[in-house]
């Protein structure tokens, strides 16, 4: 599903230029769940930021799900994006004025799906998450776990074929840390592809496989046994 | 979508009060001052509009050798003449004040109740006209034939306004007016009152044919407004080339033997009011660079509040960042984002704009009283043409000032929010910086502006004179009079200055403050006509300097001379030698440096048809006849004809004015008893003329006013902003020990440097603007660099608080809170 051959990434300020990735060739296939570890500045965000089609390589070479995107224009990006990929934040990012209803609606807006719908699948998807019942609310007037859920029910609402996560419970005491991580097991082992970004052992014994970054190089990739015998 | 995208809209403004409210504020201040102010301009516009074919002759002559005065009035044979020569001629009218015609005397008629009231003519817009006049202007007659209307002598029809002020509900056709209890003379008609936006100025009509004078044999006597239609498919720019020839025709004769050259135009009605600048207009005209001012202002306002707009949005990018980058990330493309920010912008300049149009609801009236004239009325509301003009504001601002913030807001890589790196990348820094120099550079144009008209008005209402404005009373000179009249005015003024209140009495043809109307040439006995300079010139007698003080710089003032017998041309055989004095300048003119040399030297002057000598007793020094945007003009007194004074002048006690007019008017009215009294204070008089100055500044006042209230809300708007962008470096520094005044100050220095670089930009435009201005003034007052640092003070002042109030509140915060989710 994704294929990237020696990707790079550099930034460019005033002074320095930082090169974030370097040379990152990764391979994930389908309903794979892949956690990326790393030290903290070392370029996981931004691997999975190139990766969920937010940010262009500098040069390099990425193929998702058959087609070379390193080049692609932001526009081109937004039309894969749409529908195919989901985002799961550390900081949430929901929208403060939208209800939580109307954030999880919110990609299916932009696919046109029709109204109708649009409720049916937000309210399952809710239901899923177990906050149905906050619907009508604000995200300010939910708990860090609860909208950490409505992001993860925006995320998954278009049945996306790819889940990225970038440090999805970094915001989170551990039992609503262990809450998100079940959920995204359960994505899973529905069949998502899921790269999630991690600082914390314990997340990433969730995955599948573990990929070890450093100053933007993959250094080790380890198979999870855990994981493996539990399949 | 529409729906969705209100519906997240009206959430959004909800909670935003204060920006919502800022921005629908200024919108609708914005829009309401601009409506008003374009209105007023189309108003102006609009005058005398329908008359495509409608045309004034005027009457350029000259003098002197390059003195050309254009007149707006004509010789009454003109019409006549070109009705006849010229095919292309379909129509002529002429107009002309009865005041000029010497009709003086007291109106007096039968009101509603019976009783007889009295008025003096000269308070009334009274003029002799041809009938046809009425077919040109399309004025329709209300009462009497429209084709007969004006035919015969002491034919006379009024306004409808006339009709009901003086005969109330009775049928005015049929009643009669008396004219100095001798002439009575029936009403034959009504005419529908004149449309605001007419140079036209009359309220009474008689027939010319009233004037008993061969009209169409006269070629010198030009105060006859002349106007003629022209065929359809006439091309005027042919007919006027052939004036030249016309005027040698009809003219060469008078003009080889009283050494002058006229020449005639065509003028469109339609263009008077804008263009024409002629001596003896009907009424005053607009002036155009006025009218240009006011639509700049209009322009700005408006534009400050769309500036206002544009920046609060983009200000708020900080806080719409995470949104966009959002909903990009879930799928949203740019231009829905757009559309969504557009749909934001046009709700809030709709609010905008109906609110503006409560406002000039309640604003008709004052608006009204401000134009002097009923330019607005709730009858707006039906023209198509003013909803055109609402929904171009509408849409256009909308759109205009919705697009930029839209495709800022719209342009955020959602990598740059997800990174929650958007606070160092606030997107429209820069063009809201610009913007925010165009509105400082704005205001500071406007209050400079403002500060400059007002500090000419009151150069001018302040300088010296050159004689004495105040405490002088003016009355109307007695017009009911019989052969008795001079002597009566002798006692009156000797019996009135027995009262210790009054101190000096005079008579004048005019005052100042009023144009001189008699204007001519001299020249000094024995010198060529050619050598003639102009002359205005009025007759006062011999208390007149005394009751002005007017200083006299040589020679001596009148002496007191029996008036009754004073002016025959020829006096012993020999031609009459009349005393005159004369100001400073026109003694220049005519050579004399020095003044004392010009005494008792003879000179030549025009009065009615004859040349008459003249003796200088006295040189005045110059004073200002005229407001000072006139500069000074060649004016000469002579001694009252027999009894020709239109004023009376007292000059009183400034303490005890009460007493002293009712003594005056005891007096008045024990002398002349069928005389109306009437009075006015001359300094009130003379100030009227810069009511024009005034109105300006007034609007000016107001309107910058507005502008500067509306760029300050935005200011205070975008301070909050900025404070908001700033919470953290001010944090960081109070943890590092600022003290709250330190970290004060760091929002507003950057605004303070945006205020000079605006200052530095507009205020070269302004001087160059002002000294334009000030220059169509021969007085003003001088230029300095108060009037820019003044404005620039007011602006930073203005600036700072709307700012402080807002980075007040970020020093008091506790920096734990900004720091802790970062
Ligand atoms: N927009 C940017 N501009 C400049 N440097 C950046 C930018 N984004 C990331 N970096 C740099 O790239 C490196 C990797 O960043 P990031 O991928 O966010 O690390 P991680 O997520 O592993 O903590 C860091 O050194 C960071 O400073
Ligand atoms: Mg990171």
């Amino acid at each position: 599903m994704i294929k990237t051959t020696n990707l790079c990434k550099s930034f460019r300020t005033e002074e320095v230029e930082t090169l974030a990735l370097n040379k990152v060739s990764l391979h994930v296939r389908e309903n794979e769940f892949v956690a990326i570890m790393g030290p903290s500045g070392c370029g996981k965000s931004t691997l999975l930021n190139i990766l969920g089609l937010l940010d262009r390589p500098t040069s390099g070479s990425y193929v998702f799900a058959g087609h070379e995107v390193a080049k692609f224009t932001e526009s081109q990006r937004t039309r894969i994006r749409k529908g195919n990929l989901g985002f799961v934040f550390q900081s949430f990012n929901l929208i403060d004025t939208l209800t939580v209803f109307e954030n999880v609606e919110l990609p299916l807006l932009y696919l046109k799906v029709p109204k109708s719908e649009r409720k049916d699948r937000v309210m399952e998807a809710l239901g899923r998450m177990k906050i149905g019942h906050r619907a009508k609310h604000f995200p300010q007037q939910l708990s860090g776990g609860q909208q950490q859920r409505v992001a993860i029910a925006r995320a998954v609402i278009p049945n996306p074929k790819l889940i990225l996560a970038d440090e999805p419970t970094g915001n989170l005491d551990s039992k609503n840390g262990n809450e998100v991580m079940n959920l995204l097991t359960e994505l899973y082992q529905e069949g998502a592809t899921i790269l999630m970004v991690t600082h914390s052992d314990h997340d990433a014994q969730f995955a599948h496989r573990i990929v070890n970054l450093f100053d933007g190089q993959i250094v080790t990739e380890s198979v999870n046994r855990e994981m493996t015998t539990r399949e | 979508m529409l729906q969705y995208h209100l519906k997240i809209a009206l959430r959004f403004f909800l909670r935003n009060k204060v920006f919502t409210l800022i921005n629908i504020s200024g919108l609708a201040l914005g829009i309401t001052a601009f409506l008003l102010l374009t209105r007023y301009v189309s108003f102006e516009k609009s005058y005398d509009q329908n008359l495509e074919n409608a045309f004034r002759v005027t009457l350029e002559s000259n003098y002197g050798e390059d003195f050309f005065a254009t007149s707006a009035a004509n010789h009454p044979a003109v019409g006549p003449a070109m009705v006849n020569e010229f095919p292309e001629v379909e129509q002529m009218a002429r107009i002309v004040d009865t005041k000029l015609m010497n009709v003086r005397g007291i109106l007096s008629y039968e009101t509603d109740n019976g009783a007889r009231a009295l008025s003096n003519l000269k308070d009334y817009n009274f003029y002799f006209a041809d009938g046809i006049l009425l077919d040109i202007f399309n004025i329709p007659l209300l009462q009497g034939d429209p084709k007969t209307a004006l035919d015969d002598p002491y034919d006379l029809i009024i306004s409808a306004r006339m009709a009901k002020q003086i005969f109330g509900n009775q049928d005015p056709v049929g009643k009669t007016l008396t004219i100095n209890s001798d002439h009575e003379i029936t009403v034959t008609g009504v005419f529908q009152d004149l449309p605001q936006n007419t140079h036209l100025n009359f309220d009474i009509l008689m027939s010319l044919s009233s004037l008993d004078f061969p009209l169409e044999t006269i070629w010198v006597w030009p105060e006859f407004y002349t106007y003629i239609s022209l065929k359809p498919g006439t091309n005027p720019e042919s007919l006027a080339s052939k004036m030249s020839a016309f005027v040698d025709i009809h003219m060469n004769e008078i003009m080889t033997e009283h050494g002058f050259k006229a020449r005639m135009g065509l003028q469109p009605v339609h263009e008077i009011h804008l263009t024409s600048h002629l001596s003896k207009e009907m009424s005053p005209s607009a002036n155009k660079g006025s009218l240009h001012f006011l639509m700049i202002i209009a322009l700005f306002v408006i534009g400050i509040a769309q500036i206002n707009f544009i920046n609060l949005s983009t200000s708020k990018s900080l806080e719409r960042a995470r949104e966009v980058g959002i909903k990009k990330v879930v799928g949203a493309k740019r231009y829905t984002l757009i559309y969504q920010f557009l749909c934001e912008s046009l709700i809030l300049n709709f609010v905008g704009v109906a609110l503006s149009l409560v406002l000039i609801s309640l604003a008709i009236k004052p608006f009204n009283n401000l134009a002097g004239a009923e330019i607005l009325s709730l009858s707006i509301w039906l023209q198509p043409g003013f909803w055109i003009v609402i929904i171009t504001i509408f849409l256009g601002g909308g759109l205009l000032a919705g697009l930029y913030p839209a495709f800022v807001l719209s342009g955020y890589k959602p990598i740059t929010v997800l990174k929650g790196k958007f606070h160092k990348t606030i997107q429209g820094a820069n063009m809201r910086k610009a913007l925010v120099i165009t509105q400082f550079a704005i205001a500071l144009a406007l209050i400079s502006g403002t500060y400059i008209v007002y500090k000419q008005l009151y150069f001018m209402q302040n300088k010296e004179l050159g004689f004495q404005a105040d405490q002088n009373l003016v009355l109307n000179a007695p017009i009911d009079v019989d052969s008795n009249v001079l002597q009566k005015i002798k006692v009156f003024k000797e019996e009135i200055s027995r009262n210790p209140f009054i101190n000096s009495t005079t008579q004048s043809t005019d005052i100042p403050g009023k144009p001189l109307s008699t204007v001519d040439a001299i020249r000094n006995l024995g010198e060529e006509k050619t050598n003639s300079v102009p002359l205005k010139f009025m007759s006062v007698d011999h208390d007149f300097l005394k009751t002005y003080k007017i200083e006299l710089v040589a020679g001596e003032d009148f002496s007191e001379e029996d008036q009754s017998t004073f002016f025959p041309l020829i006096e012993n055989g020999d031609p009459r030698i009349h005393p005159v004095i004369i100001n400073r300048s026109t003694a220049k003119a005519l050579g004399y440096a020095d003044p004392v040399e010009i005494i008792h030297k003879k000179i030549i002057f025009k009065y009615g048809p004859a040349d008459r000598i003249g003796d200088v007793i006295g040189v005045m020094a110059d004073y200002h006849h005229q407001s000072l945007q006139m500069g000074y003009e060649n004016i000469m007194f002579i001694y009252p004809d027999d009894y020709s004074s239109n004023y009376l002048t007292i000059n009183i006690d400034g303490h005890q004015i009460q007493p002293a007019i009712n003594a005056i008017k005891n007096e008045y009215k024990k002398l002349f008893p069928h005389d109306p009294f009437n009075y006015f204070f001359l300094d009130m008089y003379f100030n009227q003329q810069y009511n024009a100055e005034l109105k300006l500044g007034f609007i000016c006042l107001l309107f910058s006013g507005l502008a500067i209230f509306i760029a300050a809300l935005g200011l205070f708007g975008i301070g909050s902003h900025m404070a908001l962008e700033k919470i953290k470096e001010i944090s960081i520094r109070k943890v590092m020990g600022a003290s709250t005044a330190q970290v004060l100050l760091i929002i507003p220095k950057k605004l303070l440097v945006l205020i000079l670089l605006s200052g530095v930009l507009i205020i070269p435009v302004v001087y160059f603007l002002a000294r334009n201005w000030l220059n169509g003034f021969a007085f003003h007052t001088p230029m300095n660099m108060w009037m820019f640092i003044l404005p620039l003070l007011l602006v930073m002042a203005i600036a700072l608080l709307s700012i402080l109030s807002q980075s007040i509140k970020t020093t008091y915060v506790n920096p734990a809170d900004s720091l802790r989710n970062d």
